[in-house]
């Protein structure tokens, strides 16, 4: 059931993407994404190919194992290329069964699919260099400027952690219990909405039982450590804000302005 | 000192947000999810802050990738039509922390699941209408809207957020039997 959930995507590396500081990567992707918005001409979108391709070979990255991460929105793609292609009013190039497909249709069907494909690629190549623990560093110093106004940058980080840790043990608990049922007798495969939701219930009770168990034991571990929340607090790997990830931020700031002033 | 009690609870309701994204029970055209469910629990277990940052702390995993969300993640995501509902997790994590925490009354609690979906099917079928229309640019009306994003899935929402509230009392109950047994008896 759960064969579908990998924890992370990350893809351990070396390259010049790799050793980026993890806020000029996130800062990067919004800025790209903001960016993409700005793109007006199917033309422009050579400029967008030309610094995604840069990107992902300097990650070196396979292009086909990127994508593969296009898999999920293949449907959502479809269904938009499907609908511009055949309800934009326009130039009539093709028609049959009642269906006609204009030349202003193919422009845009192809314009919406490339924005979607781009940002997709782009936004994956983040979670494929970046580990998930370093991405939640380099979110949780991106936040703290909105402690000030009462964001506790530091709890949310550290409860992002402590979930990424315990999803897969989570997983393992949730296929005991599911056996451990089955073996009672339960039934998780048939009958009807509401007995398939009724059937839920001896799952459901043991696992949140079970998780309870295991985060009060965690507090209770983190107490005894002496864990005071971001007060006072050290780090062992220290985030590093170098030259290049100002050039890098910098650039990706200008590519932003550019695509809304020029593209 | 209690508080840490609060924030690793608040960090389990978010690994289990997590699984239940992926624990479907597949009937119909339309999967029911339990995670409309989990979200009027947690914010009824942890209250109005705990509740808020735990579903904050669940929306933020998946914009970074982790395949948390029902159908794929990402920072596109963003983009994407569900992603709506997910933002409205956090405001009814937070109704339903206020209006359920701690009140045993029936109706208060079915007045709790009530203001729960409502809010987070506003969020979701706002957010899914600016998508279609301004991202994906078509030309629809709000009522279609809600045809796609509401109307599917509330009356299974609304059965699975009352069976929360049976669930919630259930675990209660569950661990105050537990806590009178000797230390370490459970399983390992």
């Amino acid at each position: 059931m759960f064969r579908d959930i990998t924890i992370g995507q990350y893809l351990p590396g070396e390259s010049f993407i790799h050793r980026l500081d993890p806020r000029t990567k996130i800062l990067s992707v919004l800025f790209f994404m903001v960016g993409i918005f700005g793109v007006k001409h199917l033309t422009s979108y050579v400029f967008v190919l030309a610094l995604t391709l840069f990107v992902i070979l300097s990650a070196r990255i396979s292009l086909s194992y990127l994508l593969k991460g296009l898999k999920p929105i293949f449907i959502i793609l479809v269904f938009t290329v499907g609908l511009h292609l055949f309800m934009t009013p326009g130039e009539e190039l093709v028609r049959f069964i009642g269906l006609t497909i204009t030349l202003e249709g193919v422009e845009k069907a192809a314009f919406m699919a490339l924005r979607l494909i781009f940002l997709v690629l782009f936004a994956s190549l983040l979670t494929l260099t970046t580990a998930p623990m370093s991405l939640t560093d380099g979110l949780e110093k991106l936040l703290t400027p909105f402690a000030k106004i009462g964001l506790p940058a530091h709890e949310l980080a550290m409860m992002m952690s402590i979930a990424l840790r315990f999803i897969p043990t989570l997983i393992d608990e949730t296929d005991k219990i599911m056996k451990a049922q089955k073996a009672r007798g339960a039934d998780f495969e048939s009958g009807n909405v509401w007995q398939r939701a009724k059937s839920m219930i001896p799952l459901l009770v043991p696992l949140f039982v079970s998780a309870f168990r295991r985060a009060d034991e965690l507090a209770m571990a983190m107490e005894a450590r002496c864990y005071r929340g971001s007060q006072g607090r050290t780090r062992m790997k220290q985030l590093q804000y170098r030259p290049t990830d100002v050039l890098v931020t910098g650039l990706m700031g200008t590519f932003m302005l550019l695509t809304f002033l020029y593209l | 000192m209690k508080q840490w009690h609060d924030l690793t609870r608040a960090s389990f309701m978010v690994a289990l947000m997590a699984l239940s994204a992926h624990l479907q029970i597949p009937i119909g055209p339309v999967p029911i999810t339990l995670q409309t469910m989990i979200c009027i629990m947690t914010g009824r277990m942890l209250g109005v802050k705990w509740g808020a940052l735990s579903m904050m702390a669940y929306g933020v995993i998946g914009l970074m990738g982790l395949p948390v969300f029902a159908g794929g993640s990402g920072p596109a995501y963003v983009l994407g039509p569900t992603f709506g509902y997910v933002v409205g997790f956090i405001p009814a994590a937070m109704i339903a922390g206020l209006l359920g925490k701690q009140i045993k009354s029936v109706w208060r609690q079915f007045l709790s699941v009530t203001t729960a979906l409502f809010i987070i099917y506003l969020f979701g079928v706002t957010h899914l209408y600016f998508v279609l229309t301004v991202v994906q640019d078509m030309d629809i009306h709000f009522y279609q809207a809600l045809r796609l994003g509401v109307f599917p899935f509330l009356m299974q929402d609304f059965l699975t957020g009352l069976l929360g509230v049976y669930l919630f009392e259930r675990v209660q109950v569950a661990r105050q039997i537990q806590s009178r047994q000797p230390q370490g008896k459970g399983t390992k």
